[in-house]
Parts: C-alpha cells; sequence; structure tokens
C-alpha cells in the first residue's frame, strides 16, 4: 500500500513538472503578451497544484498538508491576480503606443 | 525516489533558466513580470521537492514565505512599471 | 463598439460618460455599515487568523510571542482598510464550485498545454468583452480570478462594468462559458442572479 501511495505521488510530481514545461514552452512560443500569460497562468498553476498534491500524499502530519494547501492557495490566487494586473499593464502600454490590442 | 525528485527538480530549474530566453528576447516590461511570476511558481515547486528529498518540513516554511513574497513583488513591479506608462 | 466606449471611458471623464474605473475601486465599494460590523468582523478574522497561526506552527506555546502582536495586528486591517460588501458562502454551492473548478482548471491547462505543444499552434487570439450581473466586491473578484484558470480566456483588463477578456481562440463561445461561470458563483455565494438567458 505505501509502494502505491509513493508511486502515484512520483506519477503526480512527474505529470506536473510536464505542465511546467508546457508553460516553458508557451512562454517561449506563443505569438504575443497576451497568449503568453494564458500559458504561464493556466500550466503552470495546474503544474504547481499537481506537484504540491504529489508531496501532500507523502506528508507526515496534518500541519504539512496544511501547509502545502495553503501554498497553493496562495500561489493559485496570486497567479490569477498577477496575470490580470499583467494583462492590464500591457494593454496601457499597447494604448500608449497607439496600437489597439483588439 | 530521492534521485527522481532530483531530476523533477533540476528540470524545473531548466524551465526558469528557459523562461529568462523570454526575458532576453522579449523587450516589453510585461516578459519581465511573467518572468518574475514563473520564477515564483517554479521557485515553490522546487522548494515544496527539496523539502520531501531532505525530509525537512522547514523548507515548506520558506515555500509560504516566497509564495507570499512572490504575491507581493509582482503587484509591487506592475505598480511601478504602470506609473511609468501614464 | 466596444471600442467606442472603452475610449470615452478613457478620455472624457466627464458627467454622463462613464468615469474611468479601477479594479479595486469596482469591487471594493465603501458602503455604510451598522456600527457593530467591524467589531464583529474584526472577531471572526481574530479567530481564523489564531487558527491559522495554530495549525502552521503546530500549537507550540513559544511560537505565540511572535504570533500574538502578529494575529492582532492582522486582524486589526479591518479598521483601516476600505470595508467590501458583506458575503456569506452556501456550503453546497462551494462543493459544487471547488469540484468544477479542479475539472476546469485541468481543462484550461491541458487544453493550453496542446496548442503549446503542437506543431501548427492553433491559436486564434483575440479580445472581446463581457458583462457580468455579479454584485461588487468577493463575487466578482472571484469571477475575474477564475476566468483566466477557464481553458482560454483571461481576464485582461476592467473597464467601467465591462471585462475585457483574452482569447486564445475568438470562434469559443464566450457568452456562454462566462454566462455558465457566473451562475456557479452566484451559487457559491447563495446569491440569486438573474442568469444571461433570461435578461
Amino acid at each position: 500500500m505505501p509502494d502505491l501511495i509513493t508511486f502515484i505521488s512520483a506519477a503526480l510530481i512527474a505529470a506536473g513538472a510536464v505542465f511546467f514545461i508546457a508553460g516553458t514552452v508557451g512562454l517561449l512560443r506563443f505569438p504575443d503578451t497576451y497568449c503568453r500569460l494564458h500559458a504561464l497562468t493556466k500550466a503552470d498553476g495546474l503544474g504547481l497544484a499537481l506537484i504540491a498534491l504529489g508531496i501532500a500524499l507523502t506528508a507526515s502530519s496534518f500541519g504539512e498538508v496544511f501547509r502545502i494547501a495553503l501554498i497553493w492557495f496562495f500561489v493559485a490566487v496570486a497567479s490569477a491576480t498577477g496575470g490580470h494586473l499583467i494583462a492590464t499593464h500591457a494593454r496601457r502600454v499597447d494604448r500608449a503606443e497607439g496600437k489597439e490590442g483588439s | 525516489m530521492t534521485i527522481y525528485l532530483y531530476a523533477i527538480a533540476t528540470l524545473l530549474l531548466l524551465s526558469i533558466l528557459a523562461g529568462l530566453i523570454r526575458v532576453l528576447r522579449g523587450p516589453r516590461p510585461a516578459e519581465r513580470m511573467m518572468a518574475a511570476q514563473l520564477f515564483g511558481t517554479a521557485a515553490v515547486a522546487i522548494l515544496l521537492i527539496l523539502s520531501r528529498i531532505m525530509d525537512s518540513p522547514a523548507l515548506l516554511d520558506v515555500a509560504v514565505v516566497f509564495a507570499l513574497l512572490a504575491a507581493v513583488t509582482l503587484v509591487a513591479f506592475v505598480v511601478l512599471a504602470s506609473r511609468k506608462v501614464s | 463598439m466596444r471600442k467606442t466606449a472603452e475610449q470615452t471611458a478613457e478620455q472624457t471623464p466627464g458627467h454622463d460618460a462613464p468615469r474611468p474605473v479601477r479594479a479595486t475601486q469596482m469591487v471594493l465599494r465603501d458602503t455604510p455599515l451598522p456600527p457593530g460590523a467591524r467589531w464583529r468582523r474584526f472577531a471572526v478574522k481574530l479567530v481564523a487568523l489564531a487558527l491559522i497561526w495554530g495549525v502552521l506552527t503546530e500549537f507550540r506555546l513559544d511560537a505565540l510571542y511572535f504570533g500574538v502582536p502578529a494575529i492582532l495586528l492582522g486582524a486589526a486591517l479591518v479598521f483601516v482598510m476600505p470595508v467590501a460588501p458583506g458575503w456569506r458562502i452556501s456550503p453546497a454551492g462551494a462543493v459544487n464550485f471547488a469540484l468544477w473548478f479542479a475539472v476546469q482548471s485541468v481543462r484550461g491547462a491541458v487544453d493550453v498545454a496542446q496548442r503549446a505543444f503542437s506543431p501548427a499552434m492553433p491559436l486564434r487570439p483575440g479580445f472581446r468583452s463581457y458583462a457580468p450581473d455579479l454584485p461588487g466586491g468577493a463575487p466578482r473578484v472571484m469571477f475575474l480570478n477564475t476566468i483566466t484558470l477557464l481553458p482560454g480566456t483571461l481576464s485582461a483588463e476592467v473597464a467601467g462594468d465591462e471585462v475585457i477578456v483574452h482569447m486564445l481562440d475568438t470562434r469559443a463561445d464566450l457568452e456562454a462559458d462566462l454566462g455558465a461561470l457566473e451562475a456557479r458563483i452566484a451559487a457559491l455565494f447563495g446569491l440569486n442572479v438573474k442568469s444571461r438567458g433570461s435578461t
């Protein structure tokens, strides 16, 4: 049984890493700022969630699980808010440069 | 398992480095902000994995602080950059 | 059409024209509160922060040297910060929302990952606007943040009462997706908001 949990944990962590790589690939390949933000907020967000879940599965105490959940929550809120702020900023720069983004 | 986790952590580190390429290529401040966000998220993920490798829950506290600071940093970054625009 | 509306909002802040509204103003309306309300919120925050501190430090007593001042200061912020309208969460709505949110955020990440890895990179990006019916405060903040984690959408800007959404593929049905999201958030907060279809 512990072996099974270790295996699931390892699989979740690997899947998380794949999403981080997807996020970076999107960051490098996507054509404009806004599309890159999609890659960053969504793919990296899920990547972290999967890694956090994988680590939490093998945690030794409830305190650890709570801390991991708290970390995930902070990062998820920060990344959604941050994505919005960066997009708003980019649109303001677009307008200042005379480009209408839509 | 430990070697496996080291490999994943290295992979995440490499993805941060690749993100740096975007900063170097993307001339706009928005790309630099995104790099800050990528650093924050990936650093937290790496810290979570390290806490398991080293079996030290204290690293989780470091990750909590990192997660909070990353949010504040990003907001400050955007606010300061926005002042220059308008 | 959205373009003109946005430009008037940006350039002519007159009496009749919509004034430029920042996200913080839109979501943090300072509503008058009954006298005891701030103290009640202070008490709620105090208990919540104390619990979080307790779990974080595994209820160690010596951690309270830092904990008590930190908790008091944190809870005292309710006297300094502008007061957002109050809200409550419906338990059933919360469970539904959490499950739905988990599925949607996985879908969103898988979708963007597929586009990133695909050699052809199928993107048809563009902006659309959407006027939510949700009230200001926590429900709207929740709405704005969740848009970003749904497949293919990103909340890019708040202009007046509209949200400017960036889409990876503008052919997707934005009205339907965001209408569904609004209904879920209304259920989460136990609100009775008219849905898009009924108006």
